[in-house]
């Protein structure tokens, strides 16, 4: 009978190993060369949907994509940034210490054009001996960096049986900072991470970004933190007692359901809190800080500027027509500037226009982007006029118009320098000279102040 | 008693792919019975938010959620943002929540939307598309490339 039914389970191996497989199947699958380097083309050159689709399929393959693509990322950070940000995110998911010695210089060079796929990559397996090197990048100038690090470290702190006590207690302060972070990712990620650790009170940011409603001109800011917002309690099995995040919070239902929802979060925090040691309850403030809560509404902007740098960071800016400089989504600084500097800026923008009539894009698909919105000339009351600049990993030192250049060079101009704005608020804190730094990195210098 | 030990599993080995492909056959078959019937006519336009696609859960090769399948042929108005680096003269290109999606998107974040009597040009800024919708996986060379699409008859 054994012999009978070791025959069968045999015979049933050897049709499931004939059987055809899939793309999803690849893990067991044994790929060849060239069907690696097929794969290296798509996660490199395809179009930007098949790429990290591409990318997977190789980590998943394991040491023969490996070794073929350690050979192609060369020596130097010139010939890694050429693999491109879909194959260097996946990198740090092969165990081959050679690719971490490849990755930290890339992370620690500010320039390098693919840092926020570096650090995801690093932060998949991060190694115990990479804490002290790791806890500096939580004040990098980049969100997706900053979230990268504080995954990386809650790994590390969860991992360490040597040094779990102290480095525990030690991420968890680090990302109760966090709570009043710039970005609303890197918020959300830290409270959902605290509330792992015994500090469910921290869910209660996440409460505040369901009642957002805030907007950049037309970007629906407010409405996309509630889906983000609604996604994290979901995902750790909260139930949002009817909360539906495409309905403004005022609908009736969400009304009652944010209600419900904020006596379910605060038992759940006191419940955890009484778990916790005495000097570990108040970690989490018991406040929502002023950059995290749901800010009041903007009005009257005219004219504005958004810069995303792979390398300095993304700023969001509006001047209004009363002379008001709005910093930040979400809850924004607001500076009043003097009398007429909107008008002014609004005249440069007239100028812009005039320059490069029915021009409104240039340069090249990326991740790095100039976007600024301004009346359109002759038309006070149509939809503002958006102009936009884009470019890759390659620098593009010429990219800007000298009229655009001129506009940004205003825009930066027309920023308060020292103790004229808040220097405890991150968005403000020596924000002229870092709008310059990000013009920089972009379309290029924007001219001398 | 060995012999049809062996018997039943050999019969389960081989009927296996059977029950199997004719699943799919029948799958495949509802499928096409869809596309032969095509859109039915509606003049009702559902609005809809881009930034609720991009959130539904999706999982490759799982159902959408019932909420997306329902919208699925019908005539539904969508605002987003044309992918940047769109290009001129294509009747096809990616809307997207937020205009800059750092060079890659994810398969679920983006409609796909054809043109029918017209071409692209770059609109920057928001633009709201009317159109008919249609969901589901479409594969090419082993990679999902869309899983929303919509087409429409000219940029607005």
């Amino acid at each position: 009978m054994n012999r009978i039914v070791r025959l069968a389970l045999a015979a049933i191996l050897v049709v499931c190993s004939a059987a055809p497989m899939t793309a999803q199947d690849s893990g067991e699958r044994q790929y060849t060369p060239e069907q690696i380097d097929r794969l290296i083309v798509h996660a490199r050159s395809g179009s930007a949907v098949i790429r990290p689709q591409a990318a997977e399929r190789l980590a998943r393959i394991g040491k023969p994509a490996a070794d073929r693509l350690l050979a192609m990322a060369g020596t130097t950070r010139e010939d890694l940034a050429l693999l491109g940000s879909s194959l260097i995110e996946v990198l740090g998911r092969f165990d081959d210490p050679r690719f971490r010695g490849l990755l930290w210089p890339a992370m620690e060079d500010a320039e390098f054009p693919w840092r926020p796929a570096v650090s995801r990559s690093l932060a998949h397996r991060p190694l115990a001996t990479e804490w002290d090197r790791l806890q500096g990048f939580l004040e990098d100038p980049i969100a997706p960096v900053r979230l990268a690090t504080l995954d990386a470290l809650a790994l590390l702190s969860a991992d360490s049986p040597d040094e779990a006590g102290g480095r525990a207690a030690l991420f968890n302060e680090l990302a109760a900072a966090r709570l009043a972070d710039e970005n609303d990712v890197v918020r959300r990620r830290a409270a959902v991470l605290l509330n792992g650790r015994g500090h469910s009170r921290a869910l209660l940011w996440l409460l505040e970004d369901l009642k957002r409603t805030d907007t950049y001109f037309d970007l629906p800011t407010g409405e996309a933190a509630r889906y983000a917002a609604a996604n994290g309690l979901q995902s750790l099995d909260i139930d949002l007692r009817g909360y539906e995040a495409f309905a403004p919070p005022s609908a009736t239902k969400n009304l009652a359901a944010l209600s419900d929802l904020r006596a379910a979060l605060l038992a759940r925090a006191e419940a955890a809190e009484a778990e916790l040691p005495e000097a570990e309850r108040e970690l989490v403030p018991r406040t929502v800080p002023p950059i995290a809560r749901v800010g009041g509404s903007v009005q009257g902007a005219r004219i504005g500027l958004l810069l995303k740098s792979c390398r300095r960071g993304d700023y969001y800016l509006r001047w209004t027509e009363d002379d008001q400089l709005i910093i930040g989504y979400g809850n924004p600084a607001r500076v009043q500037l003097p009398e007429g500097t909107t008008r002014r800026l609004v005249a440069v923008a007239d100028a812009a226009q005039e320059a490069n009539p029915d021009k409104v894009y240039w340069g090249r698909p990326g991740c790095d982007m100039e976007s600024f919105r301004m009346p359109r000339v002759g038309q006070p009351d149509a939809r503002l006029q958006q102009l936009i600049l884009s470019k890759d990993e390659r620098p593009a030192p010429d990219l800007r118009p000298a009229a655009l250049s001129t506009l940004g060079a205003a825009m930066a101009a027309s920023i308060p320098t020292g103790d004229a704005l808040d220097a405890s608020d991150p968005r403000t804190r020596d924000l002229a000279r870092r709008v310059r730094g990000a013009f920089a990195s972009i379309g290029g210098p924007i001219g001398p102040r | 008693m060995p012999f049809l030990v062996l018997a039943l599993l050999l019969a389960g080995v081989f009927a296996a792919p059977t029950v199997l492909l004719e699943r799919s056959w029948e799958v495949g078959s509802r499928v096409q019975a869809v596309l032969d019937r095509g859109v039915e006519p509606s003049n009702d336009v559902v609005e809809v938010s881009i930034l609720r696609l991009k959130n539904a859960r999706y999982r490759k090769g799982r159902p959408l959620p019932e909420w997306v399948e329902e919208l699925n042929g019908k005539k539904i108005s969508l605002w987003g943002y044309m992918a940047i680096g769109t290009l001129e003269g294509l009747n096809e290109f990616e809307l997207v929540p937020e205009s800059c999606e750092c060079g890659k998107s994810k398969v679920n974040h983006f409609v796909q939307v054809s043109l029918d009597d017209d071409v692209t040009r770059f609109i920057p800024g928001r633009i709201t598309l009317v159109g008919t919708f249609t969901c589901g996986e479409v594969e090419e060379d082993g990679f999902i490339t869309s899983v929303y699409r919509l087409t429409t008859d000219e940029l607005p």
